[in-house]
């Protein structure tokens, strides 16, 4: 600065060939004004005249005070004009000239600056020189440096794109070493410090009004090439820029808070810029290019960057009278065709060059930073191999001992066969199917009911698009449990601690856990998926907070210390824990992962918020844990409303019901359950010693949680572990005391079953091997501190129990499974026989009935839509509906309306009435299975004899799946389908008219007219979302005792019908929303660190 | 917030003397503060227990008692008599029936609960509905009967329920056949048509001819599947062991044309597509003497337990000929051991020789029956494995005589025999009898664990307009009890059947015919076809 002042004093004022005003525009006084007011004074050559332009509101400091702080310069001819409040510096250089009127002369150049820029002291002189060679030049841009020290280059001019997207022909600020000296045309340069002929400036009318701070330049430039002038940048000209503007004036804040301004900006130029055929592409794009880029902006984890994204082409497209007055404005000017500018442009290949080279440089800093030595290096490398190696062999014991044990199913499942039992029901849905059951609200299983759809089947969506069924999906979570359990607990574990034998002992207990081995052999899917994620929601949550440990190499004499002589006192081991830092898009894992838990095991649901709540009072930073709870929320949300609307009469028992097929257990007492059994050991007439073997062998775990407590190292983590079991154990005790559903069990006959403890013995689980890990982290190092003796001897014989005991677990779960208690059951013998199949499926949509009796004659009916029950015809709301009452009730609602009919018609088909066939008939069942008696009961054969001699019941087929019959239509008096018209106001006694055709409960067909008003009466319960519709008008309900029908005119026409429950459309969205925007959060974009 | 430095010593593991006492008090205060929580809740949830699974009655619901149809068994017919349709014909020369057979039918209704009106009762030939019945008894009190001199075929007896129950009805034929290759006397209850029927008794050695008939007395065709066994094992029938039989229409298979050469066998019948009676009708002839005539109705099925009931056997030596024996088989795949007692008038009496006998799987075993004194006996067999069993009376001049005493059978005094079923215990219900027959109600108490004290039941002998005469009877449990019928019908000769009303479970009855004859006695045993339970509702799991 000094030398800048004396420059003037020496320098000998050359006589100008040109006029040059000096703009300097600032928003009141700022930390820049005086500087680069200094620096304006020091030029080496002065403009002729100087106008400080003051566009700040009033109070923000008058700058006239400053202009008689510099210099006596009097070649600046110092001007200041107040433009209060001017939106942009465009309209403060307007305002400012229209004031000054003739005092600045026309043919003369504009040399505008910016507060923040101060030009190095021949900037002038340089543009100058330039601009007196090159009498076509209209625009002379300077070379931005920054301002800070170290200077570097910001821009050397700009172009763009063919689409408009901005390019500096830099990554990021390089240091200035002449590298971009050799530009002179480009397509635009930046305002700062550039030198603007002034009659070109007035034909073009300035900058573009619409445009603020960003893209103004870039703007003026191209309409100064479209007029026929000449844009040059240059080099030599230095102006070092702050940039205020970009980072909004408050540098902490960094570019982010702009972002929106500049995308307005861009898209406000594109709109102006392009051809005007192309306008409305141009906005159409914009607006799908928002959703595409916001959603970008997720998997790039700037979540504060999305609604910029989004709102952005709205703002501009609702200025149209911008964009038409921007668009006026450059037409008026433009005298050459836009094709002039493409040379100026920057072809794709250096736009992917560029974006290339960007990604490279990122990359190898981030080595750089990580790994600073090759010796870490090899370190870390030497990590990782071992980690690998471990991990590899853990994942072969586990798959080891699913072979040995569920062989049999296994391969059974690989050759085609279905896997079904215990909780298990079927899944031969693929996707499409799938897709349609979870974007319905209806369960159709039996006669039909209303209700939310089982979150567990949106869970099973990813699964079954990846492997194609739901069967496959199920069968994959179920018989690949022990792998993917210990899977899970192998990269949760490593969020305490990096020791691999810890990581592999924590692995061994996951995957050994009485719960998910009772789960999986009693086929309870839920339970198992639970116990699956559980792992990654503690990961995610983990590296969520940032205390999710990552491998670290000490350097130094770490290793040396410990060979040394025994240090006096306490040993100061300086241990170094690095953990990873918070991540968001771990905190949107974790929530993915816990609505998987919620899904598969209700109860964990509330339990898990509460461990949530617990965590975010200690943890920082805590307000992205709100992603942590978001999806599962929202997946139970209308299972949730269901709850609360139907709570005094038990619906809210809906949040306890585990999903699939309701079966019995009787859960073990609570302090078993803390010991890891969710029902006793030795329930299954195992001796008492064994049983003891059994409780000892899980509950082994507690010795080391127990320790943790009292351990100096990770003393919170082990606190929230507790608590975490504590409420996982309430989890499990609140279960085993809560009835909520109706099981049937053989013979035949129906039990009240409570919820299965499993979910929350596997929290509680979770919690006591948290803490059982913080704490054996440090012991080790705590043992290693002190002389041989019975501290060493102790944590020895501790560490062989705690590895002996899920062993002990993990064997004789295996030995029962292969002794056959194995619910689990694969076939490859349809359930239905084929000729059922074909009548399931064919138009009249009909359901098959499959009977079963047992010696005393009681006889069970299910109606099947498709080859046996299937998980998509279930719901909890459906399961837990016949429960009613306070929690300890154990009373059964008595069947509805529709329960009735179907028990009466089921006992009168069975008894052998005359009426049988007919009161199948109006329950939409086509056909009568009995599956084979492998006992060869003298009732089951007596039940085939009924049926036989049954009128209007034919025998069709004896296969391996059974004897069917027919319910004959009986040359057209009685009419067998899902959708049938009858005479009007008959109900559903009236005479039939005919089937409807249908296909899954929809009715998508053409209607004859016939010559009197009709009834459509659907074999199914009635429901406000039953809607019909006649060539699109739609058809009133019509009410009979509890089927869905429609009063139907006289005319024909297209018939549609189908379940559209009210509010649903609005779930979906906000389901899918939550769920996509976690998804796309949780991708990890970012190159994981090197030492993972 | 910012960030948490990504590389920290953790305060907590600096130097303890450094750590602040609050720090201390706090660990120690939340340490504590978590384990108490989880002990509490374990000790609260341990104290509270768990529910267990609770079994929940299903639902029940009211259903109309089905109509009972029995069908009853034609006359006697040689084996070598041409089928209806059929176009064999043999020469008169040989005839070897010299005289004709008599034939007779009785049919009883009675009111199930003995109070109200018993169900109207109408017999009709085999085949369609709706033909003028042969007989339709229509009752305007609690019991009611008729009887048909002459039994044409195969008759089917049907009855609407009573009110909300099945009726008690029941039927029973008898043919008397004095001289001829088919000399005895026949008598058979009307049997429930059904989808499996054990039939054990008969066999197909050389003389012997064992006539399977099959009865479809519904509206849809039946296809029966037919299993024997013999004394070897299972046995393969010669072609297809599968019968089709017409809807009202009676198919007869002679067992010996499929399954030649078996001493003894036993029947099991399963029909699909309907229900079907199936007898065997069982004569055997020694050269040219005829060693008796009877039909094998269907017994229990395969059990652990057999009560064989009305078991009447003259006296004998333990070796003596043609003793009555007792038909056992083990139709499963394993092999076990039975135990026989027997119950006489007095109680238990021991069978000389054998009491318990090895079973091979699937091979049929005869055991005489010899050396026991003469009178009437309740068999009871209890096997480790589940069997079915079956009794052969027999009478003659030289049954139970040694064999020296016999000579060739061959050329000795003819015989008559008699098939008597197991049947189920606690049979309480009606019996018809044939008309113009004599013999003896044997009822048997016998023991079930759990049941005590004397057994109690009454007797009513019915008439065509309702019961002539009540009968109450006190057994003792263990022992047998026999009533003459001629001593129950006194002056009434025209008794149509017999109705046992006990809510023992220990009852087993049957009754046993005789004809005195010069050349021979005659003998057939009548078992109470047990009535359908009354099942006014039913249990069902509609889902």
């Amino acid at each position: 600065m000094t030398q800048a002042r004396e420059v003037p004093a020496t320098s000998v004022p050359r006589p100008h060939a040109v006029q040059v005003t000096a703009v300097l525009v600032t928003r009141g006084v700022t930390d820049y004004l005086d500087p680069t007011l200094t620096a304006l004074a020091a030029q080496t050559t002065l403009p002729q005249r100087t106008v400080l332009v003051d566009a700040g509101a009033v109070g923000t400091g008058d700058p006239t005070g400053l202009v008689g702080r510099l210099p006596d310069v009097p070649e600046l001819a110092l001007r200041v004009v107040a433009t209060p409040d001017a939106p942009t510096f465009g309209h403060a250089v307007r305002r400012a000239l229209a004031e000054l009127g003739t005092q600045v002369p026309e043919g003369g150049w504009l040399w505008l600056l910016h507060d923040d820029s101060a030009p190095a002291p021949t900037a002038l002189a340089e543009l100058l020189r330039a601009v007196e060679i090159a009498p076509s030049v209209a625009v002379a841009g300077a070379k931005q440096l920054s301002w800070s020290d170290p200077p570097r280059v910001l821009e050397v001019g700009v172009t763009t794109s063919r689409f408009g997207r901005r390019m500096t022909g830099l990554d990021e600020p390089e240091v200035d070493q002449g590298q971009h000296d050799g530009r002179e045309d480009v397509l635009g340069v930046g305002l700062a410090g550039a030198l603007v002929r002034h009659d070109v400036w007035s034909a073009l009318g300035g900058t573009d009004p619409a445009l603020g701070p960003y893209g103004d330049g870039l703007d003026l430039s191209r309409r100064a090439r479209l007029a026929g002038h000449r844009v040059v940048v240059v080099p030599r000209a230095v102006v070092r820029h702050a940039q205020a503007s970009l980072t909004g004036g408050r540098p902490a804040w960094g570019r982010r808070r702009t972002a929106m301004a500049r995308r307005e900006a861009y898209l406000h130029g594109q709109l102006a810029g392009v051809p005007l055929l192309l306008v409305p592409v141009v906005a159409a794009v914009s607006l799908v290019s928002g959703i595409g880029r916001a959603l970008l902006r997720l998997v790039t984890k700037e979540p504060d960057l999305v609604l910029p994204e989004l709102v952005a082409p709205w703002v501009v497209l609702a200025r149209p009278g911008q964009v038409r007055e921007a668009r006026r404005t450059a037409a008026a000017t433009a005298r050459v065709r836009r094709s002039a500018l493409r040379p100026l442009q920057v072809s794709w290949r250096e736009v992917f060059g560029q974006a290339q080279d960007r990604r490279l440089t990122a990359a190898a800093r981030r080595r750089s930073r990580e790994a600073p030595s090759e010796l870490e290096l090899a370190e870390l490398a030497a990590l990782r191999s071992r980690r690998r190696a471990v991990l590899a062999g853990v994942l072969l014991v586990a798959a080891g001992l699913s072979a040995v044990t569920l062989g049999p199913s296994i391969s059974a499942v690989l050759a085609g066969a279905r896997l079904s039992g215990g909780g298990l029901a079927l899944g031969d849905e693929d996707l499409g199917r799938l897709w349609a059951v979870v974007t319905t609200g209806w369960i159709p299983g039996g006669l039909g009911s209303a209700g939310p759809v089982d979150p567990l089947l949106i869970a099973l969506l990813p699964a079954t698009a990846l492997l194609g069924s739901v069967g496959a999906a199920v069968a994959a979570i179920q018989l690949g449990a022990l792998v993917l359990a210990a899977l899970g607990a192998w990269f949760a574990a490593g969020a305490a601690t990096r020791s691999v034998g810890l990581r592999a002992w924590a692995a061994l207990v996951w995957a050994g856990a009485p719960a998910l081995l009772l789960a999986t052999s009693q086929g309870r899917l839920g339970a198992v998926l639970a116990h699956l994620a559980l792992p990654w929601v503690a990961l995610g949550l983990a590296r969520a907070v940032g205390v999710a440990r990552v491998d670290v190499v000490v350097s130094g004499l770490v290793g040396a210390q410990r060979v040394g002589v025994a240090p006096q006192g306490p040993a100061p081991r300086p241990s170094v824990v690095r953990t990873a830092e918070p991540s968001l898009g771990a905190a949107a894992g974790a929530g993915l992962a816990f609505a998987l838990v919620s899904a598969g095991a209700p109860v964990l649901l509330l339990a898990g918020l509460v461990a949530l709540v617990v965590v975010a009072v200690v943890a920082r930073p805590r307000g992205r844990l709100a992603w942590v709870a978001l999806p599962a929320l929202v997946l139970h949300g209308p299972t949730i409303t269901q709850a609360a609307r139907t709570w005094a009469d038990g619906g809210w028992r809906v949040l306890l019901t585990d999903p699939g097929v309701p079966s019995a257990a009787t859960g073990a007492p609570a302090w078993q359950q803390l010991l890891g059994w969710p029902v006793s050991p030795d329930g299954s007439g195992t001796s008492w010693a064994a049983g003891v073997v059994a409780l000892a062998g899980a509950g082994v775990i507690l010795v080391p949680a127990l320790l943790a407590l009292v351990a100096r190292r990770g003393g919170r983590a082990a606190r929230i572990g507790w608590l975490v079991a504590a409420l996982g154990l309430a989890a499990a005790v609140g279960c085993g005391l809560t009835p909520t559903a109706v099981a049937d069990l053989e013979p035949v006959g129906t039990w009240l079953v409570t919820a299965w403890p499993g979910g929350g013995v596997s929290l509680a689980l979770l919690g006591l091997l948290g803490a059982a890990l913080v704490g054996a982290a440090g012991m080790r190092e705590a043992v290693a501190g002190h002389d041989f003796g019975w501290r060493q001897l102790g944590a020895a014989g501790l560490a062989v129990l705690v590895v002996l005991g899920p062993v002990v677990v993990v064997s004789g779960w295996s030995g029962a499974v292969r002794r056959g208690e194995l619910e689990l059951v694969t076939s490859d013998v349809p359930v239905v026989p084929a000729v059922g199949l074909q009548m399931q499926s064919s138009a009249d949509d009909v359901r098959v009935l499959a009977l079963e009796v047992d010696p005393s004659a009681a006889v069970r009916g299910t109606l099947l839509r498709r080859d046996g029950v299937q998980l998509t015809e279930l719901g909890r709301v459906a399961t837990a509906r016949p429960l009613g009452g306070p929690p300890d009730s154990t009373a059964v609602l008595p069947p509805d309306a529709a329960g009735e009919e179907y028990a009466t018609a089921l006992a009168r088909l069975v008894a052998g009435a005359a009426d049988g066939a007919d009161g199948l008939a109006a329950l939409g069942v086509g056909a009568v299975l009995v599956a084979p008696d492998p006992t060869g009961e003298v009732a089951s054969t007596a039940l085939v004899g009924r049926l036989d001699s049954t009128d209007g019941l034919e025998r069709m087929t004896q296969t391996e799946a059974g004897i069917i019959w027919r319910v004959a239509t009986a040359e057209g008096a009685r009419t067998v389908a899902w959708a049938r018209l009858v005479s009007a106001g008959g109900g559903a006694q009236g005479m039939d008219l005919g089937a409807v055709p249908a296909s899954d409960g929809v009715v998508d067909a053409g209607l004859a007219p016939a010559d009197l008003p009709r009834q459509l009466v659907l074999a199914e319960r009635a429901d406000p979302g039953w809607r019909a519709w006649l060539d699109g008008r739609p058809l009133r309900a019509v009410e009979t005792s509890w089927r869905q029908a429609f009063a139907v005119p006289a005319e024909g026409g297209h018939l549609t019908v189908r379940h559209v429950p009210p509010g649903r459309t609005a779930w979906a969205a906000l389901q899918g929303t939550v769920l996509l925007v976690s998804l796309l959060l949780a991708v990890p974009v970012r190159r994981r660190r090197a030492a993972r | 917030m910012s960030p948490r430095p990504r590389t920290a010593t953790d305060p907590e593991r600096a130097d303890p003397a450094r750590r602040r006492p609050l720090a201390v008090v706090g660990a120690v205060v939340t340490g504590l503060g978590v384990l108490a929580l989880t002990v509490a809740i374990a000790v609260a949830g341990t104290w509270r227990g768990s529910v267990a699974p609770q079994e929940i009655a299903l639902v029940t619901v009211d259903v109309p008692a089905a109509a009972t149809e029995l069908v009853c068994p034609g006359p006697v017919r040689l084996p070598t008599e041409p089928e209806s349709g059929s176009d064999a014909a043999y020469d008169p020369a040989f005839d070897p029936t010299p005289v004709a057979s008599s034939s007779g039918l009785g049919l009883v209704t009675v009111s199930p609960d003995g109070s109200s009106t018993a169900a109207a009762t109408r017999l009709d030939p085999l085949g369609p509905n709706g033909v003028e019945p042969l007989i339709a008894v229509v009752p305007d009190g609690a019991a009611a009967g008729g009887s048909l001199p002459d039994v044409p075929g195969g008759l089917v007896l049907r009855a609407e329920p009573a009110g909300q129950v099945p009726a008690w009805v029941a039927g029973a034929t008898t043919a008397l056949t004095t001289d001829g290759d088919l000399r005895g006397l026949v008598a058979a209850s009307c049997s429930r048509a059904s989808t499996e029927s054990w039939l054990v008794g008969a066999g197909t050695s050389l003389g012997s001819s064992a006539r399977l008939v099959l009865d479809n007395p519904g509206r849809t065709a039946a296809t029966v599947s037919v299993d024997l066994w013999g004394p070897s094992g299972p046995v393969e029938l010669a072609g297809a062991p599968q019968y089709l039989v017409p809807a009202g229409e009676e198919r007869v298979v002679l067992l010996e044309g499929v399954a030649a050469e078996q001493e003894r066998v036993v029947v099991h019948v399963v029909a699909s597509g309907g229900l079907v009676g199936a007898y065997l009708q069982d004569s055997a002839l020694r050269g040219l003497v005829p060693a008796g005539t009877d039909d094998v109705v269907p017994g229990a099925a395969p059990a652990l337990r057999q009560v064989v009931p009305g078991l009447s056997v003259t006296g004998s030596t333990v070796d003596g000929a043609d003793v009555a024996l007792l038909r056992l088989l083990a139709p499963g795949t394993q092999a076990g051991t039975a135990t026989i007692s027997l119950l006489g008038p007095e109680g238990s009496v021991e069978l000389p020789g054998a009491t318990e006998v090895d079973l091979e799987a699937g091979a049929v075993l005869d055991v005489p029956l010899g050396g026991l004194p003469a009178g009437h006996y309740t068999l009871v067999v209890d096997a480790d494995v589940e069997v079915v069993a079956g009794a052969l009376l027999t009478r003659g001049l030289g049954v139970g005589l040694p064999p020296d005493a016999v000579g060739d059978p061959q050329d000795g005094p003819p015989l008559d025999r008699a098939w008597a079923p197991s049947v189920a215990l606690g049979a309480a219900g009606p019996l018809a009898l044939p008309p113009g027959v004599d013999g003896e109600v044997v009822i048997g108490a016998v023991p079930v664990p759990g049941v005590t004290g004397v057994a109690q039941a009454t007797l009513e002998l019915v008439g065509p307009d309702g019961v002539l005469g009540v009968t109450s009877l006190r057994i003792a449990p263990g022992t047998t009890s026999v009533q003459p019928l001629a001593e129950l019908t006194g002056a009434a000769s025209d008794a149509v059947g017999l109705v046992l009303r006990s809510a023992d479970p220990r009852l087993a009855w049957a009754v046993v015919l005789t004809d005195e004859r010069q050349d021979g006695d005659l003998v057939a045993v009548l078992s109470p076809v047990a009535p359908a339970p009354g099942q006014p509702s039913i249990a069902v799991r509609a889902r």
